[in-house]
């Protein structure tokens, strides 16, 4: 585990220390090595995790998150590159600096052993994050989206430092490793009962549920491109990678103190998927279709099957790769047309048809076609649903319906129709802007040749 | 789970290829309600996996068959509504006519012969379930008859041959849902077959007559296309008259059969009666684009380019022409 987190924290002094016309080749470079280090994470040989060290360790479960990660790191550097352009050298080391700092947390937080440091590094990662948003986003609103971000987030998290901490009193340990085999049934009680709540809480908000949604918006709409990319792509499952870890020592409260937050889930998916069918802003289009994903995946922990498990880990992965590319494609129209309005950048399949291409493809896994990783995702989410209970299955059907509905409606608003007259005079596609597609998509359809990397550790 | 693959696959390429014109906005919104009503029908299919997930512990037809489940309602009921949203039955039926928008190639393939019939297609291949259900193969059978007396009516009424002519599918469709109703999913089957070569030729003819017209797509606008358009004309009288199933064309082999069969079957005679209703509005609304288009005076304008002279599309009309009249023999001997 050291081999991947000391080169990157080496890349900051890397950054620092660059030539002015080489630190986006050299940390792009550098950190697409990295990933391809994590990648050979990814064999696992046997049903228990491999564990490196006292402190850092990889199941089935993290292995791929963690991949998700560092590939991240390299696509948010491309992806960074044009709007930065314009800056002085030192804000443009401090922005890498601040991506890897970031970069380096979240490492260390999908690889934690024990809960309190995931729990430090979970909040550590916070930090970066805030600077990036309200340092380089785009419009005044950032200074308010920073602020709904980290009060949301840390309102959310105080009670499970709280808890965090009495679980350590009570069994001396917090240790994943030692946690399996303690595991013994929580008794009954008021205590328990607010305990399962301050553990589930921290990841509710993140993750987020459907009524502790609002900071999503902002904070996506506001944060630039690789602010976007990252928050979308990594943050979120974050909250998805605790639950999955925390149930496992919260039964049997879990039957019956789930069933309002399945409610809010169910509900909340669909609520979120028709907003979008009203949206004018594409990046916010694109923030509450991740909360309309991520719902999907909070049903799948809370039921807590081993199918729901392997859809809940699968859907994580693939909405990471999809929403990270669609926030670079919302982004390419934004460098252009300098505004979020859809309708002022239509007609571009006339214009720009690779990246129309591009376009449908992150459409079509948006909304969840066979056989992408998308579609096995949501089919084992519903499958278990419907084992659950059988009439979610119309909830989890409108969802579906509703989905193909915005997905297509944003294709058909932003590339189909009549161009608008203004569109003569913007730049052709970079090369930098197709790798970039190409890098998100590439993975999401060779994962859908062999799935099996990606369904966690129930399979 | 592949055919669910496939399934989502011909949906989405459903929604390219009438989305195809792209510039044009009637284009996008037809082929955005065609997605809508396909994945209404997907999420009764999606309802009929799950089922089977937990009831047969299985995707795979062969083990559903031997195991044999009883209450077979919910996931039946499932491929039913996956069968209506693909096959443009009554109810999710819309985005059929709306699909004309596409170019007539996309037409002729996808929503006369080919993808419409997936929905009939799933229906079939689940028969060995349906036969034990009779609630659903009534079910079948009233959604079929209703399908077919409805959208034969609606073909009456309407100006634009192509819609005419997708009317007409969807009516077709709906008989092949009734000889699903009555057990005879082969009979359905060889429907399908057979109706695949006269529905394409009709609408490589429409295509025909479309463009050169110039883009006109109004029967009230043609005329007297007779003597201009002999080859078309010819295919068109013998696409129609396969259609309504003229003795020893091959819409004989399959429709008269089909026809033959619910009359002698212990079914729904209120069904029975609306497919037969249906069946002869077949023959007026034929009749009525042969009259139309074909026969009187001409109605467009008088400068236009008529030509037969594209080897392309003359060379497929011939071909699906000696389909229509020989395939029937064919292949029920």
């Amino acid at each position: 585990m050291l081999k991947i987190i000391i080169p990157t924290i080496m890349l900051m002094p890397l950054t620092w220390l660059s030539k002015k016309n080489m630190i986006w080749i050299n940390t792009t470079t550098y950190s697409l090595l990295i990933s391809l280090i994590s990648l050979s994470l990814l064999n696992q040989p046997s049903n228990n995790s491999l564990n490196f060290s006292l402190m850092f360790f990889s199941d089935p479960l993290s292995a791929p998150l963690l991949v998700l990660t560092t590939w991240l790191l390299p696509l948010m550097l491309m992806a960074s590159q044009h709007h930065l352009s314009k800056e002085p050298l030192i804000r443009k080391k401090l922005y890498i600096t601040m991506l890897t700092m970031l970069q380096t947390f979240l490492i260390m937080t999908f690889t934690a052993t024990e809960l309190i440091s995931f729990y430090i590094l979970f909040e550590a990662t916070l930090v970066p994050t805030l600077i990036i948003i309200t340092r380089w986003g785009n419009q005044t609103e950032r200074l308010n989206a920073g602020l709904y971000f980290l009060f949301y987030t840390l309102m959310g998290s105080l009670p499970l430092l709280v808890a965090l901490i009495s679980i350590q009193n009570l069994t001396g340990s917090l240790n994943f490793l030692l946690i399996q085999y303690w595991n013994q049934a929580l008794p009954d009680s008021w205590s328990n009962i607010f305990l399962w709540l301050a553990c589930m809480m921290a990841f509710m908000v993140k993750m987020p549920l459907y009524g502790l949604h609002l900071w999503l918006p902002k904070a996506h709409v506001e944060a630039p491109i690789a602010g976007s990319m990252v928050l979308a792509a990594i943050l979120l499952k974050l909250g998805g990678y605790g639950m999955l870890r925390i149930t496992t020592m919260l039964n049997p409260q879990t039957s019956f103190m789930a069933y309002p937050f399945l409610m809010l889930s169910l509900w909340g998916m669909i609520m979120t998927s028709s907003i979008c069918l009203r949206q004018t802003d594409l990046k916010s289009l694109i923030a509450y279709s991740s909360v309309s994903h991520m719902a999907l995946v909070i049903v799948a922990v809370l039921i807590q099957t081993p199918w729901s498990y392997m859809g809940a880990t699968a859907l994580m992965i693939a909405h990471g790769l999809t929403s990270s590319m669609l926030f670079c494609l919302a982004n390419s129209n934004y460098e252009r047309t300098h505004s979020r309005t859809m309708i002022l950048a239509r007609g571009l399949q006339t214009l720009l048809p690779l990246m129309a291409a591009w376009w449908l493809l992150a459409s079509l896994t948006n909304l969840a076609l066979p056989p992408s990783i998308n579609l096995i995702g949501e089919l084992f989410v519903v499958m278990s649903s419907f084992s659950w209970s059988n009439i979610t299955i119309i909830l989890m059907g409108a969802n579906i319906t509703i989905t193909a509905l915005y997905s297509l409606y944003m294709l058909i608003t932003t590339q189909r129709g009549k161009y608008t007259h203004h569109i003569n005079n913007i730049k052709p596609s970079f090369t930098r802007e197709n790798a970039l597609m190409a890098l998100h998509m590439t993975p999401l359809l060779l994962l859908s040749l062999n799935p099996k990397i990606i369904l966690g550790f129930t399979y | 789970f592949q055919l669910f693959i496939g399934w989502e696959g011909v949906g989405i390429m459903s929604f390219l290829l009438i989305g195809w014109w792209y510039g044009r906005t009637d284009a996008n919104t037809a082929a955005l309600q065609a997605i809508l009503y396909n994945r209404i029908g997907d999420i009764g299919f999606i309802m009929a996996m799950a089922w089977f997930l937990f009831n047969t512990n299985t995707w795979d037809l062969q083990q559903i068959f031997m195991l044999d489940p009883n209450l077979t309602n919910l996931p039946l009921l499932g491929l039913l509504l996956a069968a209506t949203g693909k096959s443009a039955q009554f109810g999710l039926h819309p985005w059929l006519p709306s699909a004309m928008e596409g170019p007539t190639p996309v037409s002729a393939l996808l929503h006369s012969s080919t993808m419409v019939v997936a929905g009939v297609f799933l229906l079939i291949r689940f028969h060995p379930l349906m036969e034990n259900n009779k609630t659903i193969q009534s079910l079948t059978l009233c959604l079929g008859a209703i399908t077919t007396l409805f959208t034969a009516i609606c073909a009456l009424t309407q100006n634009d041959i192509k819609k005419i002519i997708a009317f007409s599918t969807s009516s077709q469709l709906g008989l092949m849902i009734v000889t699903i109703g009555i057990n005879q999913p082969y009979l359905a089957f060889l429907h399908i077959c057979t109706h695949a070569f006269f529905k394409a030729m009709l609408f490589m003819c429409s295509g025909s007559i479309i463009h050169s017209l110039n883009d006109e797509q109004d029967i009230r606008k043609m005329g007297g296309l007779f003597n201009a358009m002999p080859f078309t004309t010819t295919s068109l009288i013998i696409g129609s008259l396969a259609l309504t199933g003229i003795p020893f064309l091959t819409g004989f082999y399959s429709k008269d059969l089909i026809i033959e069969t619910a009359n002698t079957s212990y079914t729904n005679a209120w069904a029975l009666l609306m497919t037969l209703i249906a069946t002869s509005l077949t023959a007026v609304y034929s009749t009525r684009i042969i009259f139309f288009a074909l026969l009187g005076q001409p109605r467009f304008l008088p400068l236009t380019s008529i030509n037969e002279n594209n080897p392309f599309l003359i060379n497929s009309i011939k071909r699906l022409l000696i389909g229509s009249i020989f395939a029937g023999f064919f292949i029920s001997n």
